[in-house]
């Protein structure tokens, strides 16, 4: 792990308010899905922090990454304003990504919004390893149905919830997945990611099934190595006191990714 | 041309350079090693310890800030034992001095804790945290008051022959009250400033942002405020100050320096550069070189200030002589 500066090739926007940065890192970048970059928006102070975007693809055996982001704040912002050739400051990759079982048959990947990005590069790995995937992928409408080019060209027809009902099923992400639970057999275990409404709804229809789950969860960071203690995450399933040291964990560490097993 | 001597001495703690981080910003030193070797750095300081473990403050913690950040992590640390047990040996490793930042809820607790740390091998000298926002009881209560401040440095004194640092906080009335009292208890060192209280408020979901509510702000929007205690403080204590606050560069740490501080702590700033410390190392010994000065102490406290700037010592703290 090291901080490193990569080149920006492509900056586009590939729905309002939604953009995809591709750039190529100094060497090999070589990440778990559902690990992290800790990017740094601009030269300055101001903003002062960086930010944690996962990896929305990896390609070239690690010469090329993708990240897909939604503009949502200053520094969101000034990062949809990169343009191809100018250099990329990042820190990474970083934190626990997703436990990958090689000999499984078959995965289930539930996204909502802008969480398609890891389980994206998720996609990618598990096909090449010749895992088929079921992908259930939410959003608000249509047009916020994001990545769904890049998932079939990886060979992955999603099935489609819109909130407004422009396009698949009408209603959220979690509703498709209570729909398909019923219809097919259940999967060994689901991965997900996506707003913290989604996970939490994601996470209560999978219990009903005895379905493990891995999580990717999103909190404000600061340092993004472990050291500031900034991105406390207290797991439910887990037995501790409130007083407890390890009562909080650092989701830059021990996450993003969380596993759930529905013990309690 | 000679090598710019850049050592120093604070506390009777010989550094090789006067640049460490702040605690709370670098853990316990493990995560930033993966960066860069420790030893070039001239103190490592860790973060908060207390007597017991303490589970720290419901998130969100952080929050961004224009040119910072608030932050309500409440001294989120394993406590003095599994401090003593898995921190400290990986600590030992590196050839470059401890210093261990205390933080208790009593006066009890700090007198303990200077007494359990007392001959422990690999602790250079002690940081006592008199001065933090984020917890309801204990830290900035006493660092709010001289006579309190002073409870708590004479307790540590009594328990300990370490060299005794004491970080104050800006979110009082006269900070120079402060520093006269912990010096007068036997504090040998004074770091400032901690961070400013603030606060942050989401107004889509009309809630604060942080879990605590309020938190302790830095990073760079804070630089001015801390260059201004610095100054104020290094010219009416005896003894050397700690500066930080906002430093994010070589230019802010020779800023403190000129103002009076002997060494310089860098904070929030790592987060963003985690090689930021040896940046500034470097470019103190350019800085040195490009000037022809000898010996980083040339510089310490040489700020040339007009006669009675308003404001000033003996102004009671009050900016308003700017007016």
């Amino acid at each position: 792990m090291l901080s490193d500066q990569g080149l920006v090739t492509n900056l586009i926007k590939v729905a309002p308010d939604y953009y995809e940065l591709t750039f190529r890192p100094p060497g090999i970048l070589k990440a778990v899905p559902g690990q992290f970059l800790h990017l740094a928006v601009t030269g300055s102070h101001d903003p002062l922090l960086r930010r944690p975007l996962s990896i929305f693809d990896l390609l070239e055996g690690g010469k090329k990454c993708r990240l897909l982001f939604k503009k949502s704040g200053r520094g969101t912002a000034l990062l949809s304003k990169f343009q191809a050739g100018e250099p990329l400051d990042y820190i990474g990759p970083l934190g626990n990504g997703f436990t990958i079982y090689p000999g499984s048959p078959w995965e289930l990947l539930v996204a909502g919004g802008i969480g398609v990005a890891p389980l994206h590069y998720l996609a990618r790995v598990l096909t090449e390893s010749g895992i088929k995937i079921v992908f259930l992928l939410g959003a608000a409408n249509r047009k916020q149905l994001l990545a769904r080019s890049s998932l079939s060209s990886l060979g992955v027809e999603p099935l489609l919830a819109t909130d407004d009902g422009s396009a698949g099923y009408r209603g959220t992400v979690g509703e498709l997945l209570v729909d398909y639970l019923e219809k097919n057999p259940a999967p060994d275990r689901l991965y997900c990611c996506g707003p913290p409404s989604m996970i939490e709804q994601v996470i209560n229809i999978a219990a009903r099934w005895k379905i493990p789950v891995q999580a990717s969860h999103e909190e404000r960071m600061a340092c993004g190595i472990g050291a500031c203690m900034g991105c406390a995450f207290h797991h439910p399933e887990e037995d501790t006191n409130p007083t407890d040291y390890h009562y909080y964990r650092r989701l830059c560490r021990e996450g993003p990714v969380i596993s759930y097993r529905h013990r309690r | 041309m000679t090598v710019p001597d850049l050592s120093v001495e604070i506390a009777r703690i010989k550094l090789k350079n006067p640049v460490m981080p702040a605690a709370g910003c670098f853990g316990f030193g493990e995560e930033y090693a993966q960066f860069f070797d420790l030893n070039r750095l001239g103190a490592i300081v860790v973060k908060a310890v207390t007597l017991k473990p303490v589970a720290g403050n419901p998130p969100p913690r952080v929050v961004e800030t224009p040119s910072g950040m608030l932050n309500a992590i409440g001294w989120q640390n394993p406590g003095l034992e599994r401090f003593l047990q898995d921190k400290l040996p990986f600590l030992r490793r590196f050839q470059v001095p401890v210093i261990v930042n205390l933080a208790g809820y009593t006066v009890g607790e700090y007198g303990e804790l200077a007494a359990r740390l007392e001959g422990v091998d690999g602790i250079a000298g002690l940081e006592l945290n008199i001065s933090c926002p984020n917890v309801r009881e204990g830290g900035l209560a006493f660092g709010a008051s001289p006579r309190q401040a002073a409870l708590v440095t004479a307790a540590v004194r009594r328990n300990s022959r370490l060299p005794l640092i004491v970080k104050l906080s800006p979110n009082v009335t006269d900070i120079v009250e402060v520093a006269e009292a912990v010096v007068e208890a036997g504090a040998e060192a004074i770091a400032l400033i901690n961070t400013l209280t603030g606060m942050a408020v989401d107004l889509e979901r009309r809630r604060p942002l942080l879990g605590n509510i309020t938190g302790g702000l830095s990073g760079p929007a804070i630089k001015p405020v801390a260059l201004y205690q610095v100054w104020r403080v290094a010219q009416r204590v005896s003894v050397p100050v700690i500066g930080m606050g906002g430093i994010a560069s070589t230019r802010d740490a020779l800023e403190f320096i000129l103002a009076g501080a002997e060494a310089v702590a860098v904070g929030a700033a790592n987060f963003k550069e985690p090689l930021l410390m040896l940046k500034i190392i470097e470019g103190l010994k350019d800085y040195l070189a490009g000037e022809g000065i000898d010996r980083i102490t040339d510089l310490t406290g040489k700020l040339a200030c007009p006669e009675g700037p308003p404001g000033g010592p003996g102004s009671g703290g009050s900016s308003d002589g700017a007016g």
